[in-house]
């Protein structure tokens, strides 16, 4: 059971947002889909759930493709970063429309996760504040049952309590049932906790897909004076440096090897390997 | 159970639009009969067979983006936003036409004369030679059907291009459309030779004949009209992506 991508390319007029990407988000994972804005996970997570159409290549879910085919889509569940719920609709009709599309929708778990955000069910969806659209959509997708959750920004708009409540339903319910989630988020280091493989999109194309832990333990620095630094590098994959004066920080990603005692090495955060994979190309 | 979910929202959000038609509708043929029994024959209303027919034009148009919104991010295939949309069409359809079909019903059996004021009813008798009675009650709830069909079919694919184009091509649909088949189209077939001008005249009143013809040409004509709006609605149904609403 996975989600496949096979040489997908996305073009949009003259803009190809989405170059060649193969990648699969197998089962009962949690996957991290992180890039800079403009990168292309929205794009992504579109492709995915049928609601663009590739330029190339082929989509499939478990196997089939998910092209116009609902058996598929039933699988997925897909929470947009935005807002494509009809504004009238009150949040009861939301729930109960979810249980229709969604026959293994979990009714007592919805109320429960609206009680504990603090969702009114009685009002309009047009209503809610920013914060609280995401919290309904977020509600309706941890509890729509289906076998694929796909996140696009699922904190947009929640204050901090919000946030860490969500972290926590999202891996009770893991816990209990496994699926295979995919969070697209900005906020990288709330999540590095929560996610076991990344995948990092840069200008359309994959820059990374591999297991959390073997990120961070890949990405390090190494800091001392500079002519060592350098001489440290050769050969090395180089994400960035900084100077001070004659004092140097590189950032590396690879296995870390014969590191010398004048160097001093040091993890590199998963926000800062980030910045440094997804960033322009350096000198 | 999703194809059922999908014809399910459709029929739900037309059935707010349909109560209140049919409440007006019934309000206003409830007040002229009222005023016929106690006045007489001076009292004539038409334009309800119209008013529906615009509605539900206005209904076709409104639940292209609406329905294919809503399906998409259901996890619904765009196949299935169509079955639903032309399922739900047909049901639709066929209540406007029943409900229209017993106000006739009524008229027929209390007033004869009032009901042979209707325009559409009374035009179906006129064009065809039929006496006012079952068979004329058949034949207009068949015609009526397929013309409120028609009219909600037609409205759909107009609003598929106007989702599918951009802001410039918006513009030029929302402006273009009226003033081409208005003012252009017209302007067009003046400039043409007299002979001509007669010949696109005689074709079109032979269209006209052709309908007056028999109720089955109506009808034929009708559901023609109807399979190419449904045809018109799927292509551009088929790749539409997902947009938010303006």
């Amino acid at each position: 059971m996975a989600i496949e991508l096979n040489h997908i390319t996305k073009r949009f007029g003259e803009t190809t947002a989405l170059e060649d990407i193969s990648v699969t988000f197998g089962e009962n994972r949690i996957y991290g889909l992180l890039g800079r804005n403009g990168a292309g996970k929205t794009t992504l997570l579109g492709l995915i759930t049928n609601r663009i159409f590739p330029t190339e290549g082929q989509v499939l879910v478990d196997g089939e493709p998910v092209r116009e085919n609902d058996r598929a889509l039933g699988r997925i569940f897909c929470m947009s970063e935005k807002d494509y719920y009809p504004d009238g609709m009150s949040i009861k009709d939301l729930f109960r429309w979810t249980r229709y599309f969604y026959p293994c929708f979990r009714q007592e778990r919805a109320q429960a996760l609206a009680k504990k955000f603090g969702l009114e069910l009685k009002g309009k969806y047009k209503d809610l504040s920013t914060g609280y659209r995401s919290i309904c959509k977020l509600i309706l997708a941890m509890s729509s049952g289906a076998d694929y959750l796909l996140f696009d920004e699922p904190v947009l708009g929640l204050d901090a309590h919000h946030r860490e409540l969500f972290y926590r339903e999202l891996l009770a319910d893991y816990g209990d049932e496994p699926r295979t989630i995919l969070l697209s988020t900005h906020l990288i280091d709330e999540v590095a906790g929560v996610v076991e493989q990344l995948v990092v999109l840069k200008k359309g194309r994959l820059q990374l897909d591999c297991p959390t832990d073997e990120a961070l333990r890949m990405g390090y620095t190494v800091s001392g004076k500079a002519v060592d630094v350098d001489r440290y590098c050769q050969g090395r994959q180089v994400l960035g440096m900084e100077q001070i004066g004659g004092l140097k920080t590189a950032s590396l990603y690879g296995e870390r090897q014969e590191i010398p005692p004048e160097l001093e090495c040091s993890p590199l955060e998963l926000q800062r390997l980030f910045v440094k994979l997804t960033g322009e190309e350096t000198e | 159970m999703r194809p059922k979910a999908m014809f399910r929202w459709y029929l739900e959000n037309t059935a707010c639009t349909l109560l209140i038609l049919g409440g007006v509708m019934a309000f206003i043929w409830g007040v002229r009969f009222i005023l016929h029994s106690t006045l007489g024959d001076a009292v004539r209303v038409n334009g309800l067979e119209l008013s529906a027919l615009i509605s539900l034009f206005v209904m076709g148009i409104t639940l292209f983006s609406a329905g294919l919104r809503f399906g998409l991010i259901n996890g619904v295939s765009r196949r299935t936003v169509f079955t639903g949309f032309l399922l739900s069409s047909l049901v639709t359809g066929g209540i406007v036409a029943v409900f229209s079909t017993l106000m006739m019903l009524v008229d027929t059996l209390c007033f004869q004369e009032v009901a042979y004021g209707s325009l559409m009813f009374g035009g179906l008798i006129e064009m065809f030679g039929l006496e006012i009675g079952a068979s004329a009650l058949l034949v207009y709830l068949t015609v009526a059907f397929v013309l409120y069909l028609s009219a909600m079919l037609l409205g759909y694919p107009i609003a598929g291009v106007f989702y599918r184009l951009g802001r410039v091509g918006r513009v030029v649909w929302a402006a273009g459309l009226p003033i081409g088949l208005c003012l252009v189209v017209p302007a067009i077939v003046s400039l043409f030779p007299a002979p001509i001008q007669q010949k696109i005249g005689a074709a079109f009143l032979g269209m006209l004949n052709f309908l007056a013809a028999s109720p089955l040409n109506m009808l034929l004509f009708g559901l023609i009209l109807s399979a190419l709006c449904a045809a018109a609605s799927w292509l551009l149904l088929r790749r539409a992506p997902l947009k938010a609403a303006a």
